[in-house]
């Protein structure tokens, strides 16, 4: 029942946060704050039982499962459950969420109500999307969530809102629907097969699938989630819907709906199609290597702050699509690691823009300069957060991309190799943004305020718990160690199977020359 | 004819009663929240029936070849019959506002919905003429009820011309496969079209032309935005529910009667007329700034996902269409409906532009409004989500991949012109007051929506009430 609480805290927080703030003003950013303080409360509940209870020694994969039938008719039920990887997530999105209603707090001032509303149901979308294990429910997550980022962007976002909202839309809906058809494929061949329809996400990994069909229903899943990563072809929506929403939607389009699209690969993909997926494991990281190189270079290109950051996005989860496919332990949790250390450090340096351009008014970085005098404080969260983005040993992006390396480096060298250049280009778009921002000639004689209390609680907040990654990975590594190692053992499973039949067909080659 | 069929007939004939006592009535005293109150009445007595023999009858009754009782029939009759009652409830305050005359309206609301409850229990060529008649020039008149309007009177005359030219097809195709077969029946048609000859052939494709013209599939489609744009709010919501759903149902009846999905030809025909409509619609809707007219090609790919689903033949693809219908029923008519509520009194809101900022003024029905386009478009939580998931789930059974990717490609497109309404809902109040500000709106008109509203997220959220319902509706001819 905690998982279904986790969930609808935050629709009906949602839903009396839009319609009680019309009769008490300013009551809805209360209700919303309230909303994810019990979810964190919850989350910290199931994580302290977690590490106590699940990490020593139990045999089952699960550690909370909720199961109640909704449709029946379709073999559909309600059905949640929790892992080290989705509890990973799912902490992640409360504190992400509950920095992005902070961050809303005095910025919001037209349609209040409306607007939490939204927040917290993109919240409670993203949050089902990591606990659902049926299938139908997972798209109808991942539709939920989508919705409302729609009108996060399309009202509350900057000049181009409209465009970039179409173009978000369009993009991932696209990608949705042929996850529809994907899913409805699978759900069908393990009908047929078995004779009873369901979207059990267990019995339809039982399911086996012939080659012919798996690429193609893999390839359903690999577009949606890679369109949400978002991988090098895909990723042209990402920049505008970035850069036109407003902060705390980018907050939660950067930290968490990215996030969305590698949890997809790690949980559906890869034990689904565990050999489509390793066939097709070179080319991914073909993309993967020009998503880093190519996201750092249009980063570096970049004057709007906010397009900049999210061409790094682009960047960093070219490391993340490279670890995926690379498949070994060290390199699936450096992923993990990079999902939760990413969506910190790009959130908060979106919550930094979102400030400089409230005082400034201006995203654009040949208007700024020199601001370090005035706003010291402001310059030194920046710094620490670019150098979290450069991979600076100490802080937790340097974990995650150096377990990436290192795992790729065990299965591709050459990968492994021209993947670490990226690196090169993070310092120097990092440095950029340091060298035009904070120091350097001033360029506008008004000065601005430095962070009030609020801000700097919460960018202080992120830089801790970067920090304390950095230093002490483990809390997260040994979480998601039980799910890594499912993960990881599928995908060896295969490569047995392989060698055996190898094996096999030499046997017979011999029985039969033997009987000539 | 014997006693007993009678009794199987008893709604249809209080539905032929109704109008006769509404003219009267009105011959005596003209009033009209008095024929309204009739009209609401003899459809309320019509449901009542249905849903008695619905609970009795369970088995089907064939009276004189003409007509047939069976849940098929009595399914789509609650249907028409729930869609009749709510559309009523629309057109009452639209027509305080829009019209002198008002009384007839409802007499000829009646014979449209006779005629169609005629064409749904059809399983004769004789009784879906005489049905598709009674339906089409009632609705003739209804579209042109407005008359003062140039617009009303120009739909009118031109659905008038082409629905006489589809008809003539209509009759001649049963001409042509009459003097064949020598049988009006559908189910003796079948064993005939075992060996068909090609008067036979002629016959079908004809008949096709008629069919695909009330249907509005590509490429007979031109005539619907014109007649949506042109026709009273209300009725234009009358034509794409009522009118297209009994044209599905009789279509249905036919095919399955008379085997027609095991002919070559006519599948691959009607396969095509899918995919264009779907891509069609889809595809001319974008560049539409009137939202009547965006709902009628919207409307056009609908019915292409219906025409999928007929297609593809399994015990699922009938659910998959009335589950699929339901559905659109409520969404378009919610749709309409919401259109002609906000009617002011000089003339109907029918630009996008009209809709601008309605968020803010008017957020209750701006709600129930982007439901029923979330519906259409097929967003989860919404009835058309499952509609649409029912479709695709019966035309993967069949492995229709053609038809299946044309409904993603035109899916996507439609999210575009979906959006862009909802977009201009929620963009802010220009200079001058929105027209939605200004418009009286009624509270039996906002109370109907409402209904609506919930039942598009009710069959969204909990399907398993109507799928269990829907499960039990078997055709049998």
């Amino acid at each position: 029942m905690i998982l279904a609480g986790l969930i609808f805290t935050l629709l009906i927080g949602g839903l009396f946060a839009g319609l009680l703030e019309r009769q008490f003003k300013g009551i809805a950013k209360w209700i919303s704050l309230l909303a994810l303080l019990i979810d964190m409360g919850l989350l910290i509940r199931i994580w302290f039982g977690y590490s106590k209870d699940f990490l020593i020694g139990t045999s089952e994969k699960m550690y909370l499962v909720l199961r109640k039938p909704w449709i029946p008719e379709f073999g559909i039920e309600f059905h949640l459950e929790l892992d080290g990887l989705g509890l990973v997530m799912v902490m992640l999105t409360g504190f992400l969420g509950l920095i992005s209603v902070l961050v809303s707090w005095s910025q919001i001032k037209e349609k209040v109500g409306f607007y939490y509303l939204n927040l917290l149901w993109t919240l409670a979308g993203i949050m089902g999307v990591f606990l659902a294990f049926d299938f139908f429910l997972f798209y109808l997550f991942w539709e939920v969530m989508l919705v409302p980022m729609y009108f996060l962007i399309s009202i509350w976002g900057s000049t181009n809102r409209t465009y970039a909202a179409y173009k978000f839309f369009i993009y991932t809906q696209l990608g949705g629907l042929l996850m529809l058809l994907s899913l409805l494929g699978l759900y069908f061949i393990q009908g047929a097969e078995s004779g009873v329809y369901t979207f059990d996400y267990w019995k339809l990994l039982e399911t086996s699938i012939g080659p012919a069909h798996s690429s193609w229903l893999m390839f359903g899943f690999i577009i949606a989630f890679f369109i949400k990563l978002p991988v090098l072809p895909f990723h042209n929506w990402l920049p505008d819907a970035h850069s036109e929403a407003p902060t705390a939607g980018s907050v939660i389009l950067a930290g968490l709906l990215l996030k969305t699209g590698a949890y997809g690969l790690l949980r559906f993909v890869i034990p689904f199609f565990p050999e489509a997926a390793q066939s097709f494991a070179l080319p991914a990281m073909i993309l993967g290597v020009c998503g880093v190189l190519y996201g750092a270079k249009l980063a570096f290109a970049q004057t709007d702050i906010k397009r900049l950051v999210a061409y790094t996005s682009v960047s960093h989860m070219g490391f993340v699509l490279i670890g995926i496919f690379a498949f070994n332990t060290l390199a699936m949790q450096g992923v993990i690691m990079q999902l939760v250390a990413h969506g910190l450090s790009t959130g908060a340096l979106f919550i930094l823009a979102g400030i400089l351009y409230e005082r400034t008014g201006t995203r654009d970085l040949e208007k700024l300069g020199g601001l370090w005098a005035s706003v010291p404080r402001m310059g030194a969260a920046g710094l620490i957060l670019v150098l979290a983005s450069l991979g600076l040993p100490g802080l937790a992006n340097f974990v995650a991309e150096f377990m990436i390396l290192a795992g790729t480096f065990a299965t591709s060298k050459m990968i492994a190799v021209i993947a670490a250049l990226g690196l090169v280009g993070a310092a120097i778009y990092s440095l950029r943004i340091m060298q035009k921002i904070f120091f350097g000639a001033e360029k506008s004689k008004t000065s601005i305020s430095d962070l009030n209390p609020l801000e700097t609680i919460i960018i202080a907040a992120v830089i801790f718990i970067l920090l304390f990654l950095g230093l002490y990975p483990s809390p997260v590594t040994k979480t998601v160690a039980p799910s890594v190692q499912e993960i990881i053992s599928i995908t060896e499973k295969v490569k047995t199977s392989e060698v055996d039949q190898l094996l096999y067909e030499e046997i017979k080659v011999e029985v039969t020359n033997g009987d000539n | 004819m014997e006693i007993i069929d009678f009794t199987y007939l008893i709604p249809l004939i209080i539905l032929a009663c109704a109008p006769v006592v509404s003219l009267m009535a009105i011959a005596i005293y003209r009033n009209h929240l008095m024929t309204f109150s009739l009209a609401v009445v003899s459809i309320i007595i019509f449901l009542a029936c249905t849903i008695q023999q619905w609970s009795v009858l369970p088995e089907a009754h064939n009276v004189a070849d003409l007509l047939m009782i069976d849940s098929f029939s009595l399914f789509y009759l609650l249907l028409l019959g729930g869609a009749g009652l709510v559309i009523l409830f629309i057109s009452y305050p639209y027509l305080c506002q829009h019209t002198e005359v008002r009384e007839e309206y409802y007499v000829l609301f009646q014979t449209a919905l006779f005629g169609a409850s005629i064409l749904v229990t059809s399983v004769n060529f004789v009784s879906l003429f005489l049905g598709l008649e009674i339906l089409t020039i009632s609705l003739y008149s209804l579209i042109a009820y407005t008359r003062t309007w140039e617009s009303s009177i120009e739909g009118s005359l031109k659905y008038l011309i082409l629905a006489a030219a589809s008809s003539a097809f209509l009759l001649f195709g049963m001409a042509l496969i009459y003097i064949e077969t020598g049988t009006l029946v559908f189910s003796n048609l079948g064993q005939a079209f075992q060996s068909m000859g090609s008067l036979s052939t002629a016959g079908m494709a004809m008949m096709l032309v008629g069919i695909g013209f009330k249907l509005a599939l590509v490429p007979f489609h031109t005539w619907t935005p014109d007649i949506y744009q042109g026709a009273p709010a209300p009725v234009s919501a009358l034509i794409a529910s009522i009118s297209k759903g009994s044209m599905v149902a009789v279509l249905l009846r036919f095919l399955y009667a008379t085997a027609g999905l095991e002919i070559g030809w006519l599948v691959w025909t009607l396969s095509l007329m899918a995919i264009a409509s779907m891509l069609v619609g889809s595809l001319l809707a974008l560049r539409q700034t009137n939202i009547k007219r965006l709902l009628a090609y919207s409307s056009i790919a609908h019915l292409g996902y219906i025409l999928m689903a007929i297609i593809a033949k399994s015990d699922l693809s009938l659910e998959a269409v009335n589950f699929y219908l339901v559905a659109y029923f409520i969404s378009i008519i919610g749709a309409f409906g919401s259109l002609s509520i906000f009617s002011t009194t000089d003339g109907e809101i029918d630009e996008i532009e009209d809709l601008r900022g309605m968020f803010w003024t008017r957020p209750v029905l701006s709600i129930i409004f982007s439901a029923m386009f979330f519906s259409l478009v097929g967003i989860p939580l919404t009835a058309g989500f499952i509609g649409k998931f029912y479709v695709l789930w019966a035309a993967i059974n069949d492995g229709l991949w053609l038809l299946v990717v044309a409904l993603v490609i035109s899916s996507v497109i439609g999210l575009y012109y979906y959006l862009r309404v909802i977009n201009t809902m929620l963009s802010p109040i220009g200079e001058q007051t929105p027209r939605t500000a200004s418009a009286g709106i009624s509270k039996m008109g906002i109370v109907v929506l409402s209904v609506l509203g919930i039942l598009v997220i009710w069959f969204g959220v909990f399907p398993s009430g109507l799928i269990e319902l829907i499960r039990s509706v078997s055709v049998s001819f």
